[in-house]
C-alpha cells in the first residue's frame, strides 16, 4: 500500500511519539534526561576518555587535590587518592561498572518478572492468587535487605550481588505485570481478539504487550534507580565488587577513612551516585506523567 | 431462503441463581435482519455473546451452515460488533494492525494480499486507506464504529451479530451507519442480528423481531406483525412507549 499523503498539514503522532511530545514539554524531565545521557555516555566511553589507568599507582602524587585547588594539577583532573591513583579515571570506570551491571540486573529481572507476571495474570483462580499474595508479602521487604540476605547465603562478590539484586527486583515486575495483564484481560478488545481465534500466547504478544511497553519503561527506570543504589550500597558494605574492580559504592567505602584528610575522595563518588539516581528518577517520573497525560487525552 | 444459523435449546445459567437464559431456539435465514428487543437485564447481550461463542453455553446446540450446507468454522462465519466499539479497538495498535489480526489468525494470506484486503474493506465501510495508519484515539466515534464494522466483515462472514450498534451515535452518524449496514447486507448477503432499544430503527431495518424477557424469548415474528398486533404485555408496553414518542401520522 503506497503511503498517500492526503492531509499534508496534519500530524498524527503514534502513541510513542505522543509520549515523547508530552515528555519533551517538561523542562525538568528533559534536563534529567540530558544529565542521564551525559553520565551514561561518559561511563560507556570510559576506556577512551580516561587519561590514566584506574589501577595505576603514582607514589609521587598521593592525595593530590582537584584541579580547582591552588595545589592541584591538570594531569590529575579530580586529584588522586591515598595510593596515587587518578580519581577522574577511577570515577569513570566505577560509573561504567555500576551502570552496566544495573542495566543487566534490571533487564534480567524484567524478563523473568514479566514472564511470571503474564502467566499469573492470564490464569484465574487459586494458582493466580497464591502467586499474588506470596509476592505481595515479598514486596513489603526492602530490596536491599533481601539482597543482603541472599549475598550472605551465596557469598560476596560483584556477580553474586548482581544475582541477589535481580532476585530482589523480580517481585515488583511480577506484581505490576500481573495486575496490568489481569486488568487488560477484562477489556473488550481482548474479547474481540479472542473471537478472532487468538491463543493466550498470541493475546499477550500481539494485543497486551504493545499496551504494556510504556508501563514497563516506567517500571524499568524506577527499578534502575533502585538497582544503582543497591549495587552501590552492597559495594559500600564490602559485599559487592571487590578491590581490583572499581565500583562507585566500593570507591566511596575505600576512601571513607581519609574523609577528613582528602574530602574530595568521598565527595566525588557520592555526587556521582547522587546525580545518577536523581536523573534516573526524574526521567522515570517525567515518563510517568507523560504517559498519564497521553492516556487522559 | 436457506438457514445460516440454527440454535436449539440454548441454555445458560448465571452465577446469580435468579437468572437463567433459555432454553432458546431460533433460526436465521440468509440475508435476514433480526432485531432483539426487550428491557434492560433480560439477557439480550448474553444471548449475543453466546451466539458468537464469546461465552460457552451450558446446554443446547448452535450450528452454522456455510454456503454448501456444511458446518463451517465459527470464527469466519459469525462475527460480532461490540456495544462500545471504542473499547473493542486496541489503543496501542494502528488500524491496519487491528484489521490484520483476524486475517493472521484465520487465513493463510500473504502480506500483500492482506494489505490489499484491508484497504478494500476500509473503502467498503466508507473510510480512506490512510486510516490504516491511524490509532484509536485519532478517530471520531463514527469512524471507530466503522473500523469495528470493518473488522467484523473483513472475513466475509455469513452472520453479523451487533450489540446495540447504534446506541452511542448521534442521529446523523446513526443513519449513516444504518444505511452502510443495509448496503453491505445487500452486497454481501449478510444475516444481521442486532440488539437495539431504538424501535424506529428496528422497524426500519428488521425483518423479524425477537422480544426477550427474563432470559426467554416471549414473542417473535415479522416486524410488521409484532408492531401492529403485539401479543405479550411487555411487547405491548415497549411498542406503546415507542408510539407515544412518534407523531401518529408517520406510523
Amino acid at each position: 500500500m503506497p503511503r498517500l499523503n492526503l492531509y499534508q498539514e496534519e500530524f498524527h503522532p503514534s502513541p510513542w511519539q505522543q509520549t515523547w511530545l508530552a515528555f519533551k514539554a517538561s523542562h525538568i524531565a528533559l534536563a534529567g534526561l540530558m544529565v542521564l545521557a551525559s553520565i551514561s555516555l561518559l561511563a560507556l566511553l570510559a576506556p577512551v576518555i580516561a587519561p590514566h589507568s584506574p589501577l595505576l599507582q603514582n607514589p609521587d602524587v598521593l592525595l593530590l587535590p582537584p584541579v580547582w585547588d591552588p595545589s592541584g594539577s591538570l594531569t590529575y583532573l579530580l586529584g588522586t587518592d591515598a595510593l596515587g591513583r587518578d580519581i577522574f579515571s577511577r570515577l569513570l570506570y566505577a560509573a561504567r561498572t555500576t551502570l552496566i551491571t544495573s542495566v543487566i540486573v534490571v533487564v534480567v529481572a524484567m524478563l523473568i518478572g514479566v514472564t511470571i507476571g503474564a502467566i499469573a495474570g492470564m490464569l484465574r483462580g487459586v494458582s493466580s492468587s497464591v502467586v499474588n499474595h506470596l509476592l505481595d508479602s515479598l514486596m513489603a521487604i526492602p530490596t536491599l535487605l533481601i539482597a543482603i540476605v541472599i549475598v550472605a547465603i551465596m557469598g560476596s562478590g560483584l556477580v553474586n550481588s548482581m544475582w541477589a539484586i535481580t532476585l530482589a527486583l523480580i517481585p515488583q515486575f511480577v506484581h505490576y505485570t500481573r495486575n496490568y495483564v489481569g486488568e487488560e484481560m477484562k477489556k473488550d478488545y481482548i474479547r474481540a481478539s479472542q473471537l478472532d481465534g487468538s491463543t493466550k500466547r498470541q493475546l499477550f504478544f500481539y494485543s497486551i504487550l504493545p499496551n504494556m511497553l510504556e508501563m514497563l519503561v516506567v517500571q524499568g527506570t524506577l527499578a534502575l534507580s533502585i538497582a544503582v543504589l543497591d549495587i552501590s550500597a552492597l559495594g559500600f558494605l564490602n559485599l559487592g565488587a571487590h578491590p581490583p574492580s572499581v565500583e562507585l559504592g566500593a570507591l566511596l567505602a575505600s576512601s571513607i577513612d581519609i574523609a577528613y584528610l582528602a574530602p574530595w575522595n568521598v565527595m566525588l563518588p557520592g555526587l556521582c551516585i547522587f546525580f545518577l539516581v536523581l536523573s534516573i528518577n526524574i526521567v522515570g517520573d517525567g515518563l510517568r506523567s507523560a504517559i498519564r497525560k497521553r492516556v487522559k487525552n | 431462503m436457506s438457514n445460516v444459523l440454527t440454535v436449539e435449546d440454548l441454555e445458560y445459567r448465571c452465577a446469580d441463581p435468579g437468572f437463567k437464559l433459555g432454553p432458546i431456539s431460533l433460526e436465521i435465514a440468509r440475508g435476514e435482519s433480526i432485531a432483539i428487543i426487550g428491557e434492560n437485564q433480560t439477557g439480550k447481550s448474553l444471548l449475543a455473546k453466546l451466539l458468537v461463542g464469546a461465552i460457552e453455553p451450558h446446554g443446547g446446540r448452535i450450528s452454522l451452515h456455510c454456503h454448501d450446507g456444511k458446518t463451517g468454522p465459527r470464527d469466519q462465519s459469525i462475527r460480532m460488533m461490540f456495544q462500545f466499539s471504542s473499547h473493542a479497538l486496541n489503543p496501542a495498535l494502528s488500524v491496519a494492525k487491528i484489521l490484520e489480526e483476524p486475517l493472521l489468525r484465520n487465513t493463510d494470506m500473504d502480506k500483500v494480499s492482506r494489505e490489499q484486503l484491508i484497504e478494500e474493506t476500509l473503502l467498503k465501510v466508507g473510510l480512506l486507506r490512510e486510516h490504516a495508519y491511524h490509532y484509536r484515539h485519532m478517530l471520531s466515534d463514527g469512524q471507530q464504529q466503522r473500523i469495528a464494522l470493518a473488522r467484523a466483515i473483513i472475513l466475509s462472514p455469513n452472520v453479523l451479530v451487533a450489540d446495540e450498534p447504534f446506541a452511542a451515535l448521534d442521529p446523523s452518524i446513526r443513519s449513516q451507519t444504518v444505511n452502510l449496514l443495509l448496503k453491505l447486507q445487500k452486497e454481501m448477503g449478510l444475516s444481521f442480528v442486532f440488539i437495539s432499544h431504538n424501535l424506529g430503527i428496528v422497524r426500519h431495518i428488521a425483518d423479524k423481531i425477537l422480544v426477550m424477557d427474563k432470559g426467554q424469548i416471549i414473542e417473535s415474528g415479522k416486524t410488521d406483525t409484532v408492531f401492529k398486533w403485539p401479543q405479550h404485555d411487555i411487547t405491548k408496553r415497549l411498542i406503546m412507549s415507542h408510539q407515544s414518542l412518534v407523531p401518529q401520522q408517520t406510523l
